[in-house]
């Protein structure tokens, strides 16, 4: 009897809470440890207050992600999220959607001080001077060393590396066999167009026009400057002299490659970081750097994706996102994600925190991101390019890297994808405007 | 030597079947949730395609105006088009011989009971039980271009390690033969099932004419498998115009779209480029030569065989 009493009440209670309650949905594409990070957050948020729940889905991969917010905008936003996670070069795609509400007017609305960003995340979500999106999860590439086969060669470990030093380097820690095989590769790169995209930023170029499509909308593809096709140019040709590896697109391959000690320096993003660390075990000691420049250091744009807040909900819904984006803001939110994943603070006064401290005296190589990030100039170079299209545009670089690495000069094979790039980005930005 | 082939049972005419009153009722409701499954997740986005692919659409698929056959028209002048058409049918042309050959060698292996028969069997079906995803990254390992299991053995062997997925001469073909061995368990199943229906007198006929085990093969077991190896082929045929998990986890079209077939180019008009309506004016394409290799396979099959 009383057993019954009580348990009556406890449902009274959960009923009364529930008519209080707000509940929102939360998309990500975080998978393995990235999502089991997310949804700590997610669940860390839920049990702080009271008032709001945050429903999470894992959608997939990024463009899962964004075809299934197309699909529910389609059938007249049913179904859509509250906040959805979007991959950094979606950020055109976003804002022009017109699904999005701006973060910047909420912030606004909230008296949240907008000065708090760390600079280069803030500039890069940013669109037409507006902010739309907050930089959930971001990253740099970086280099990524074997720092016994850098002693074993006599090569002193640096912080900042031209391509032309990277490319000595490269070829004094390349071994090879009798017959001339290469047994170790000096360099090992995934074909990704994101290496050339950062190679062009950190040299002060653009990958499109209209400085990156941050003074307008950008137009025309630049893919095509003279540090890209240096970076290219040597690639490929490091490649067809067994010097670096071709281990395809997928980016696991060249990992075990550098792993299993088989290649002494690699590039990778700054989120690899936790994963490489436990492939290479104890096989050799790590040593990260920053990326690579052609002539001056200049900056490297954020990597990572971004959440938005999409359009169409009542005030009180919108609020609750809000104090969700809020929670993620703060510093011991920020520590808590950046701890164990790689990615880097996107507020200031993150980095200062004892556990942050504590966690990059452990690990020196997490600190490597975020003292590129600090030392990289904020530019609408290291702004990163907004375009539309990028997805395809990408297909058309990795494509334009193999044929170089078949012997097509970098500037031609450059200059025909700029052709075939130019086409998508003239189509994306028709569909914009019907 | 004239035998007459009994009729395959797909080929029986199936005995009237009566309704009493009331029950052709029940008859329709117990049908009416598959064919609402059907007409749901194909009959409907099926001529959804057909609908979108007149169509262009704005960025987010809010609007759209219909253009007739200006994207058919894009689709025959676009150059991928006709490299992903063309990539397909080095694909297919690959996969249908070298899945056709071990599954028949699979099938004769296993056609005849003999001691441990069943072990073969579930051997040769394994590489059809094991899911897509879990073979493209056994495979991935096995031709990984440097570590890969079969780079090494190349090399301990002195020959020098190949490029199986990063060049776009090998990655295509690659693709093709693992697709084949996914299919080999499939084929070898139809395959035995086929030979089990010829009849045993006629080998033995053979054997007291003095015929070896050769010749009985040219004679007896290839003419009268051909109605089946023939299905067997238009099957592996339509199935490798579809391949497509393999390509999405292995290559993902690369490198240098050599690996972009057909239904990888639809796909990434799609949900990458968000050009449905391009992607819907290739994939009601696709369709048609589908169809009519259903259509040819329908045809063949629908007509009693005779051999005299």
């Amino acid at each position: 009897m009383k057993r019954t009493f009580v348990l009556l009440a406890l449902a009274l209670g959960s009923l009364s809470l529930a008519q209080q309650r707000v509940t929102i949905d939360f998309w990500h594409s975080m998978g393995g440890v990235l999502g089991e990070a997310t949804e700590a957050l997610v669940k860390d948020f839920n049990a702080s207050q009271n008032r709001i729940t945050v429903r999470s889905q894992f959608v997939g991969s990024y463009d899962d992600g964004l075809n299934k917010l197309r699909a529910a905008l389609q059938a007249g936003g049913q179904g859509r999220p509250n906040v959805i996670q979007v991959y950094d070069i979606g950020a055109r795609f976003m804002a022009d959607s017109g699904a999005v509400l701006p973060l910047e007017d909420l912030a606004r609305a909230n008296n949240f001080d907008l000065s708090q960003f760390v600079p280069q995340p803030r500039n890069y979500y940013s669109v037409d001077g507006k902010l739309y999106g907050l930089a959930f999860n971001s990253s740099n590439p970086i280099l990524y060393f074997n720092a016994q086969a850098l002693e074993q060669a006599g090569i002193p470990y640096r912080n900042t590396w031209s391509l032309a030093d990277l490319e000595v380097a490269a070829r004094k820690l390349t071994v090879r066999d009798a017959s001339g095989k290469t047994t170790r590769y000096g360099l090992s790169i995934p074909i990704d167009s994101w290496f050339m995209e950062q190679f062009s930023y950190n040299s002060g170029q653009f990958f499109c026009n209209n400085e990156n499509g941050r003074k307008a909308r950008a137009t025309e593809v630049t893919f095509n400057n003279p540090a890209a096709v240096a970076f290219l140019d040597t690639w490929a040709r490091l490649v067809r002299e067994g010097v670096a590896a071709n281990t395809g697109r997928t980016w696991a391959d060249s990992q075990s490659l550098f792993a299993q000690g088989n290649a002494a320096i690699a590039i990778y993003s700054t989120a690899s970081l936790t994963g490489v660390l436990r492939q290479v075990g104890n096989r050799f000691p790590l040593r990260t750097a920053f990326y690579p420049y052609l002539r001056e250091r200049n900056g490297t744009a954020i990597g990572g994706a971004a959440v938005y807040l999409i359009r169409g909900f009542g005030d009180e819904q919108n609020q609750a996102s809000w104090e969700f984006i809020r929670y993620l803001l703060r510093p011991e939110t920020q520590a808590k994600w950046i701890i164990g994943t790689g990615y880097f603070p996107v507020v200031r006064g993150v980095a200062d925190l004892p556990a942050v401290r504590q966690a990059y005296v452990r690990q020196p190589n997490y600190t490597t991101a975020l003292r590129q990030l600090e030392t990289s100039k904020v530019n609408t170079a290291s702004a990163g390019c907004l375009m539309g299209g990028f997805t395809e545009i990408r297909q058309i670089v990795q494509s334009a890297i193999e044929e170089a690495m078949r012997g097509k000069p970098a500037q031609q094979a450059l200059d025909e994808a700029k052709q075939r790039a130019d086409q998508v980005l003239a189509r994306y930005n028709a569909s914009v405007r019907q | 030597m004239s035998v007459e082939r009994r009729e395959t049972p797909w080929t029986e005419a199936k005995p009237q079947t009566r309704f009493k009153a009331g029950e052709g009722l029940e008859a329709a409701l117990l049908v009416v949730p598959g064919v609402a499954l059907m007409l749901l997740f194909i009959v409907w986005p099926t001529l959804n395609a057909f609908w979108l692919s007149f169509h262009r659409e704005n960025l987010l698929g809010t609007s759209r105006e219909w253009v007739g056959l200006t994207n058919y028209a894009e689709m025959l002048k676009d150059p991928a088009f006709w490299r992903s058409v063309g990539a397909t049918f080095v694909f297919a042309a690959v996969v249908a011989p070298v899945q056709l050959v071990l599954g028949l060698v699979a099938a004769l292996m296993v056609a005849r009971p003999f001691p441990g028969v069943g072990l073969f069997r579930t051997l040769f079906f394994l590489t059809t039980a094991v899911p897509t995803a879990v073979a493209a990254v056994a495979w991935g390992w096995f031709l990984h271009p440097v570590g890969g299991t079969l780079n090494r053995a190349l090399e301990a062997i002195g020959l020098s390690r190949q490029p199986w997925l990063t060049s776009p001469e090998l990655a295509l073909p690659a693709l093709a033969v693992l697709t084949a061995w996914a299919g080999v368990g499939f084929t070898a199943i139809l395959l035995t099932a086929g030979l089990q229906q010829i009849p045993e007198e006629l080998y033995e006929a053979a054997r007291i004419d003095g015929a070896g085990s050769w010749t009985q093969f040219w004679r007896i077991t290839l003419p009268l498998l051909s109605p089946t190896l023939f299905l067997v082929a238009l099957l592996i045929l339509l199935s490798s115009l579809t391949a497509f998990g393999q390509i999405h986890l292995l290559t993902r079209g690369g490198p240098m779209e050599s690996t972009t077939v057909w239904i990888y180019r639809v796909y990434q008009d799609a949900f990458f480029n968000f050009r449905f309506y391009y992607a819907s004016a290739q994939a009601v394409a696709l369709f048609l030569v589908l169809l009519l290799l259903a259509a040819l396979q329908f045809r063949f099959f629908g007509r009693k065989v005779h051999y005299g």
